[in-house]
């Protein structure tokens, strides 16, 4: 039964990806995305990691699209056509994708994985925050700080953006 | 506990599907049922009956990028609370520190954001 569960969203993950990468719209190309997200979150839940499905949900299909959507809406719409994408460097797009599934392969494979999780071991928000707030404090403040960072830099391109549509104005 | 859990999410998938049948058949239907004699009014993009004015793809003001970013770095943020607000009780004071360093740190950026700004629409 997992298994089958697990094929046919391994199957609409990787439709999806498929179609974000040779879709000749963009706006279609990353709807196609948001579907390859959520078919991961479905993994994620059959691999009992609940609140990472949440998060991938909340963050990636949610947040992150979005803000491709704006960045796509930021940028200068072509005059009268909409133009379709052009795939000029496929020979090398494929040599590197051939490359990097090999690498990729190569490390699963020779990795070892403890694997075989207990049912018991539900990844449930509690078990998450009691070893985030006991045993990874630090690493949960420096996620603090690269926010920050993050944060700044918007604040930094978002003022910069601003001097620029003030001169066009 | 695996057939419960299990269990539990089905109702995601089944909610899913249904949706997508529900697309599927009223599209079906719609094409199999309704006459189709397209005219040049008919073609015209619905804007609740307006006569549409523009390009579909216009070009936003860089300000709103700021304000997704701000909305995906404080997203990430809360994210953090969700397990902070299950252990909150049992863990008491430790917890709670860590989470008021955690967002003390975030605040410095949005009253940085705040001075420069960013945050004022005009």
């Amino acid at each position: 039964m997992q298994l089958v569960i697990f094929f046919v969203l391994a199957a609409i993950t990787t439709v999806a990806g498929i179609i974000m990468v040779s879709a000749d719209n963009i706006a279609r190309s990353i709807y196609s995305h948001v579907l390859a997200l959520l078919g991961i979150a479905g993994i994620y839940l059959l691999l009992y990691a609940e609140f990472m499905a949440g998060v991938q949900v909340l963050v990636y299909a949610g947040g992150v699209s979005i803000m491709l959507l704006f960045a796509l809406m930021l940028t200068k719409p072509a005059k009268g056509v909409i133009r379709a994408l052009d795939h000029p460097r496929r020979v090398p797009a494929f040599i590197t994708a051939v490359v990097l599934f090999g690498l990729l392969s190569f490390s699963i494979f020779q990795a070892k994985w403890p694997l075989k999780v207990e049912p018991s071991r539900v990844m449930t928000p509690e078990v998450i925050g009691k070893s985030m707030f006991a045993d990874y404090v630090l690493p949960f403040e420096i996620v603090s700080v690269i926010l920050l960072v993050a944060l700044i830099g918007a604040v930094v391109i978002g003022v910069k953006g601003r001097e620029d549509t003030d001169d066009e104005e | 506990m695996i057939q419960q859990y299990l269990h539990a999410y089905s109702y995601i998938a089944i909610f899913a599907l249904v949706g997508l049948l529900y697309v599927v058949v009223v599209l079906t239907v719609s094409r199999l049922l309704a006459p189709h004699r397209p005219s040049k009014e008919k073609s015209h993009p619905y804007e609740c009956g307006l006569v549409p004015v523009g390009e579909p793809w216009g070009q936003l003001n860089i300000r709103y990028y700021v304000f997704a970013l701000l909305f995906v770095l404080f997203d990430v943020e809360t994210v953090f609370m969700y397990p902070w607000a299950v252990v909150f009780r049992d863990m008491g004071w430790s917890a709670f520190l860590e989470m008021f360093s955690f967002i003390v740190i975030i605040a410095l950026g949005l009253i940085y954001a705040w001075k420069k700004n960013v945050l004022r629409w005009v």
